[in-house]
């Protein structure tokens, strides 16, 4: 457990972070509690979007011969293998802007969460959480942030490390925010932040022969290290087309809206990648949208083609994945393709949610810091 | 449970103090949520530790089931869709969450007590005895501790219930007042186990108590056949000794031929009859019940008053022109004069219509073998056989049973009478305390508009006054509401046993909050919750039977 996981310890280290700060002037948000960072699109379908790019996103069957492209998994009978269910959750707020001479960036603290909880039997039990709280900056080259206030806020976090704190100050990847808008940059890192959290935390698992599941899709290269694990994602990126083995590519939705209820999809790999994935249907009722009470799972594969075994344990995986439909989540928004031990992680990172009053508070104490000495030396 | 368990159980925490936002704690009020596997109960005592070191004593009112569940809508979806045989692959997150009411504050470093609220977090246990004793204030006991039953814990903590003397018998509070359904809620064997404990723990108290039902209260001088090793157990936790009463006197209604007109009766008794010299003054009670409208009875009775002399009431009349007198002794002589004599002495006329109604009233009142025209040696005036019978560690047991409920009132009211009678002649200081234990109190002193009647007034009277005489009226009915006000608003204890939700929304209740009011109406037989003045809220409490012969029916 990180060391000052305490308000009052925190609040210490945050001046620090103030005393960085010092040389600038800091402009607090207008609101007395900081505004979260607006969420631009799904990013789980985003994450996914980044799969097909454009022109390459046609995903091949590795299962030509499967009647009609889909397979009834009701009645398989399976052993219980999915016992982790780790998910990651970001919040960011916006506490001001950071003006130095001519130069001036905005300063975002995100709370990076990671839980993990574990089924016993038929109970669900909290197994871990990881939090950051991280302070997003520019990086140095990009001109945005001076050399001297740079290196403090480097030997600052070092210091954080050293302690063990929740607390970390990072740096937006050497012309980041180039392409884009720096706040989104930074949200963005904020989002790389949490991936590097959640792997942090799978590869920490002791679990033997236990499957972990996580929230969204495992493409990145070091979640796809990971042993018995398979991604779970709820939103899903709607560029793919699928040859289902006749040369006809078929549009996600058309293909899709065939699978019902308690049935998968064929299994699809794209050529020369190591991820397999396919789809199933939780829900077909209440009417909803066709992609609706679908989730798609990653599942690395390193052949190019499905042994009897691997289809075996890929139809064990969809029927306890089905199984998992109950309870339900309803009213939440996506709630048919939400299964609940994912939606408990997501309440166990909410219940740690540093108080939004606390927030605003630290952005005080950075104003009363930075502005305050700039204030005296005048 | 063992015992070595369940002190291992008291020092365990069974959950921690929850403050959310929706629900925060407050001075009267906490919530804590409960450790998985931990049985929790309505009127648990629990501790919880409060910021300062010292410990807050509440007493659980209400539990409730949380699950992360949004509706009932997400449960039905949840349950494929209304599938009642689908099993769920996991279950739900829940939790269980008791609210506890605050009794009070407990600290060993003399600062006065802390009552801000509890924060969340705060570690919870069950309550041990030196808890639950001094959230029932036993430190500021200002009489003698009377045993009134004992407080079973969830974890199978047992702890007794003392009561404060002072407030039961008086001077700072008297009378108890027992209410429930017939058979279900054991309102006499409640009320007589704590008789009991009276009669153990202190040695300057007389009872008088009158049996309404069979020969239930005619052999408590005898030894008990019906406990069960519980029973022998729990007297041995409340450290009462297992003895029936002494110095009984029982006091039973002559019946035809002189014997006694009770169900299985004791083996030394005396007969109780009433002559008319014996209720000449008390003849408003025995027309308690009869309407008068016109005062017609009042005048009628006022008169014989005020001309009794020497064992005799006279009439005078006249006949033509001759002033004449009758002379009455008995209740016959009084039952054969003549309707113009009487309409002429007490009305001044001579066709007055009230003497006939007197005449059949009477007839009918006096109609039980109990009304004589002479006492034999052996039979003795009631009023004045129980109040010689006032004396310390005297119980006197006035069986009424088979004498017809119309004379009830009569038979009640001269006893109380002559009671207050002799507090009138006496200092009270001289007297012991007194306990009267009246059963169907309704029908004595019944609430309603109309004015009380003499019966019903006496009984007021000593719901009253009792506290500072010493005298304590414990009453027993099926409903509350249907007792006088002045009497059930006088009693420092209510005892409430299972009770139907109709009754519990009547008036006398008011004190008691919803959820006590639930757990009513599901107490088995043998429990009972107290409502004690000096409380801050009811509690839930089980005894044993009486330790007297009760003749089974």
């Amino acid at each position: 457990m990180p060391a000052f996981s305490g308000y009052q310890e925190q609040i210490e280290e945050i001046r620090k972070l103030g005393e960085c700060l010092i040389d600038g002037e800091f402009i607090e948000s207008p609101f007395d509690v900081p505004i979260e960072e607006e969420r631009r699109g799904d990013p789980d379908q985003r994450d996914d979007d980044q799969n097909f790019p454009t022109g390459e996103n046609l995903c091949i069957s590795l299962e030509p011969d499967l009647v009609n492209g889909k397979k009834d998994v009701r009645s398989i009978k399976y052993i219980p293998r999915l016992i982790y269910f780790l998910d990651g959750s970001l919040r960011t707020k916006y506490l001001g802007e950071y003006i130095e001479g001519d130069r001036s960036f905005p300063i975002l603290a995100s709370e990076v969460s990671c839980a993990v909880v574990k089924k016993n039997n038929r109970l669900l039990e909290p197994h871990r959480i990881e939090k950051r709280l991280a302070f997003i900056f520019p990086h140095k080259d990009t001109g945005l942030i001076p050399d001297t206030t740079y290196e403090k806020l480097e030997e600052l976090d070092k210091l954080w490390r050293e302690k063990n704190t929740l607390l970390r100050i990072e740096f937006l990847k050497r012309g980041a925010q180039e392409i884009r808008d720096v706040r989104y940059s930074m949200q963005g890192k904020a989002r790389d932040i949490m991936h590097s959290l959640e792997h942090e935390v799978a590869q920490g698992l002791v679990r033997g022969d236990d499957w972990l599941v996580m929230d969204g899709a495992i493409r990145k290269e070091e979640f796809l290290k990971l042993e018995n694990t398979i991604g779970l994602a709820k939103s899903f990126s709607r560029k793919p087309t699928f040859d289902l083995g006749d040369g006809r590519p078929l549009m996600i939705t058309s293909y899709l809206s065939r699978v019902r209820d308690g049935e998968r999809s064929a299994v699809f790999k794209k050529e020369h990648e190591k991820v397999a994935f396919w789809y199933v249907r939780l829900r077909t009722y209440p009417p909803m949208e066709p992609l609706g009470g679908l989730v798609k799972v990653d599942f690395r594969l390193d052949e190019d083609e499905l042994s009897d075994d691997m289809i075996n344990l890929i139809d064990e995986i969809s029927v306890e994945i089905y199984a998992f439909r109950s309870p339900s989540v309803y009213p939440h928004p996506r709630w048919p393709s939400f299964i609940y031990p994912i939606r408990l992680t997501e309440e166990i990172m909410k219940s740690s949610y540093i108080n939004k009053e606390i927030m605003g508070y630290y952005g005080r104490e950075l104003k009363r810091i930075i502005g305050g000495s700039k204030n005296d030396r005048t | 449970m063992t015992e070595h368990e369940r002190n291992q159980e008291e020092y365990t925490p069974i959950g921690k103090t929850s403050s959310p936002f929706r629900e925060p704690n407050t001075t009267n009020t906490f919530y804590f949520w409960v450790r998985q596997g931990i049985r929790v109960n309505p009127f648990d005592f629990i501790v919880a530790e409060q910021t300062d070191g010292s410990r807050t004593i509440g007493i659980v009112d209400e539990i409730f089931a949380y699950t992360d569940s949004d509706s009932h809508l997400t449960n039905y979806i949840g349950s494929e869709l209304g599938q009642p045989t689908a099993e769920p692959y996991i279950e739900r997150a829940s939790a269980m969450v008791a609210r506890a009411q605050v009794l009070r504050n407990m600290r060993d470093d003399g600062i006065e007590e802390l009552y801000m609220p509890l924060p969340a977090e705060r570690r919870v246990y069950f309550a041990d005895e030196n808890a639950i004793r001094s959230a029932l204030g036993y430190d500021q006991i200002l009489g003698t501790p009377i045993p009134a039953g004992l407080i079973t814990q969830s974890n199978g903590a047992t702890i007794p219930v003392f009561l404060d003397s002072d407030y039961i018998v008086g001077p700072e509070g008297a009378h108890a007042n027992v209410t429930g359904i017939s058979g279900l809620a054991t309102k006499t064997s409640y009320l007589m186990f704590l008789i009991h404990s009276i009669y153990q723990r202190l040695e300057n108290v007389a009872v008088i108590i009158f049996n309404v039902k069979h020969s239930d209260l005619l052999h408590i001088d005898e030894e008990p056949d019906d406990l069960t090793e519980q029973d022998r157990r729990m007297y041995h936790e409340l450290d009462l000794e297992i003895r029936p009463f002494e110095n009984v006197s029982y006091f039973l209604p002559r019946g035809q031929e002189g014997q006694p007109d009770s169900d299985e009766p004791p083996q030394n008794y005396q007969l109780y009859a009433y002559s008319l010299a014996d209720c000449y003054d008390k003849l408003d009670l025995l027309f308690s019940e009869v309407p008068d409208p016109y005062h017609t009875m009042d005048a009628f009775i006022a008169h014989i008053q005020r001309y009794w002399d020497r064992g005799r009431v006279t009439f005078e009349y006249r006949e033509g022109n001759q002033r004449r007198t009758a002379t009455v002794a008995t209740w016959n002589q009084l039952l054969n004069i003549p309707d113009t004599v009487i309409a002429q002495a007490v009305y001044g006329s001579r066709t007055h219509p009230t003497p006939p109604r007197i005449k059949r009233e009477l007839r009918r009142l006096t109609s039980h073998s109990t009304f004589v025209d002479r006492r034999s040696s052996n039979e003795v005036y009631l009023g004045e056989a129980v109040r010689q019978n006032i004396q310390p560690t005297h119980i006197s047991v006035v069986d009424i049973w088979r004498v017809h409920s119309r004379n009830w009132p009569f038979i009640i009211g001269d006893v109380m009478r002559n009671v207050e009678e002799m507090y009138r002649e006496r200092d009270p200081s001289e007297l012991p305390h007194l306990i009267i234990f009246m059963d169907e109190l309704n029908t004595f002193a019944p609430a309603g508009e109309r004015e009380p009647n003499p019966v019903t007034e006496q009984i007021i009277e000593i719901a009253r006054k009792g506290r500072a005489r010493r005298t304590a009226l414990f009453g027993a009915q099926q409903f509350k509401s249907e007792v006088h006000k002045q009497v059930w608003g006088n009693c420092t204890l209510h005892i409430i046993g299972r009770t139907g939700s109709a009754e519990l929304r009547t008036v006398p209740y008011g004190e008691l909050d919803e959820r006590t009011k639930n757990s009513i109406l599901n107490l088995r037989q043998g429990e009972m919750v107290l409502s004690f003045r000096v409380w801050r809220y009811p509690i839930r409490v089980t005894f044993p039977k009486p330790p007297y012969r009760r003749p089974s029916r």
